[in-house]
């Protein structure tokens, strides 16, 4: 095991890398119902 | 700053799975979402026992990799430490997370009463009654200037009915009113057409994409099912023009998501759905169907029948998870984005106008109006119109879910149901049971789709922006 090679892949951090754009990253971005504007 | 004496601990409630050799970690109380561990860091995060210091981390590490250095082990947790789900000295402020204000006004406008639907499950009584040009424009004006007032950044204008698009003509002036008025005070503004699809025509997709206005198409299932509960007023069934209106929207390249109500009549067909809508790379979002006065037969889907329909369902996500998440809409009101005290923006950051002018708390009681556009300041209508007792409750008021390890992401679950089925706002959602057995499931989809395209992507497997595709369906 070479500890090294240590990797954490976050939710977010797949939004930093830009590996998914804004748009492509939460389908409910579109509907957003009343659950979604309470924690947007 | 790290030092070898650090000691790193775990988030309280803090949930752990594997899944195909990786690790997935989910502290409940981080806005980074979901964790995945390869094997080296999952060796790592396992020796986090609030007592060992980092120097006696390497110790223990070294035995398993003699070459690491206590500057790799560093690295590795400063890692943790960013994605939350460990800390040094003192863990995230459960108090500074939620005193945040909502900054994002989400507005439904309900302009029109009629529609060219009569689906089985609708919760709106037809009527030829809709929105006057006069009370739409005064009602942008008067959201946009209260939102202003009270320091809102952002509004999402959501068009609803009835059918939104039997008014697209005043769809578009609204939209062109929002943006100048939203330029003008500079605050952003976005908006949504939640639509039954059958009227999406080329024409439509087009002017949709123009002006960029992002659409919700509601369609609960493949022929037969969909045509059990959305019909039109001659009882024949709308999936294949519905088909067609999501075809026109690829095609114009307009974004969309499909949202899809679940209930007894179309549980069995949701894997077969979800299949179909993930070949055409088409975001999703399950809701389940909540009762209303106007629905005499009983459609809420039995639990152990909505569990284990939904388990195959996300079998077939989990076999081949999209590059965009889906996991803020697999699971109805449950939502990960970040913690939340509240299921959903009712009272707080929500706001309703009905077809004549007057508001209400929550889409599903437009039969109660609170307040009108013509009020002083509507954000105060909005809060004063929350119906949920005791005031202020949030989900560390209820009970058992005070004690629940997933409170901060369903929060109990909606209030109305709850209140309906239960006769208190005080206690756990009628779905609890459905939650807690999903909510894993859910974990696992996310989990699956970083170790794809986080860990193991290679440059074939990216792909398009999923409504952008002029797929043929």
């Amino acid at each position: 095991m070479t500890l090294k090679n240590a990797k954490v892949v976050t939710s977010e951090s797949m939004k930093q890398d830009k590996k998914i754009t804004a748009n492509q990253d939460c389908a409910c971005e579109v509907y957003q119902d009343c659950a979604c504007a309470s924690v947007c | 700053m790290i030092s070898k004496l650090s000691i790193p601990r775990l988030y309280e409630n803090t949930y752990t799975d594997s899944v195909e050799g990786f690790f997935l970690v989910y502290n409940p109380l981080s806005e980074k979402g979901l964790s995945v561990l390869n094997k080296e860091a999952a060796f790592l995060f396992g020796l986090i026992d609030g007592k060992k210091n980092i120097y006696d981390i390497l110790l223990s590490a070294k035995e398993k990799d003699s070459s690491i250095e206590l500057t790799d082990i560093i690295k590795v947790f400063n890692d943790f430490v960013s994605s939350e789900i460990a800390y040094f000295d003192t863990p995230k402020s459960k108090t500074k997370l939620f005193s945040k204000k909502p900054t994002h006004l989400g507005v439904w406008l309900h302009i029109t009463n009629q529609c060219n639907l009569r689906c089985t499950y609708c919760y709106v009584w037809k009527t030829q009654d809709k929105m006057s040009d006069e009370i739409a424009r005064k009602s942008i004006n008067t959201i946009i200037d209260s939102a202003k007032k009270h320091g809102f950044k952002k509004i999402t204008i959501k068009f609803s009915g009835g059918e939104c698009l039997l008014e697209f003509p005043k769809v578009l002036d609204l939209v062109c009113l929002g943006k100048k008025l939203a330029k003008q005070v500079k605050i952003e503004i976005d908006f949504v057409v939640l639509t039954n699809g059958v009227l999406l025509t080329e024409e439509v997709a087009k002017k949709l994409k123009e002006e960029n206005i992002r659409v919700a198409v509601s369609l609960d299932g493949l022929g037969k099912y969909n045509d059990t509960q959305r019909i039109f007023p001659s009882g024949s069934g709308t999936f294949k023009f519905v088909e067609k209106g999501i075809k026109n929207l690829q095609k114009a390249k307009v974004p969309f998501n499909v949202s899809i109500t679940i209930t007894s009549k179309n549980i069995e067909n949701i894997p077969d759905l979800t299949k179909f809508l993930l070949k055409r790379n088409i975001p999703f979002a399950f809701n389940f169907y909540r009762e209303n006065p106007f629905v005499k037969e009983v459609l809420e889907g039995d639990d152990k029948k909505l569990v284990e329909f939904l388990k195959k369902a996300y079998r077939i996500i989990y076999e081949s998870p999209p590059r965009y998440s889906l996991i803020n809409g697999l699971l109805d009101r449950v939502t990960f984005k970040r913690p939340h005290l509240y299921t959903c923006g009712m009272g707080n950051s929500y706001i309703v106008v009905r077809q004549d002018g007057k508001m209400v708390s929550c889409q599903m009681t437009l039969e109660k109006p609170n307040g009108s556009i013509d009020d002083k300041d509507l954000i105060k209508t909005m809060e004063e119109g929350n119906f949920v007792r005791p005031k202020n409750l949030t989900v560390e008021g209820k009970t058992p879910c005070d004690t629940c390890q997933w409170k901060y992401i369903c929060c109990g679950g909606c209030p109305l149901l709850t209140f309906e089925q239960k006769g208190k706002y005080t206690v756990n959602s009628p779905y609890c049971s459905v939650y807690k057995a999903l909510i894993p499931e859910v974990l696992r989809i996310e989990a699956k789709r970083l170790i794809k395209y986080g860990f193991n992507e290679t440059k074939t497997d990216k792909q398009e922006f999923p409504s952008l595709l002029p797929l043929s369906l």
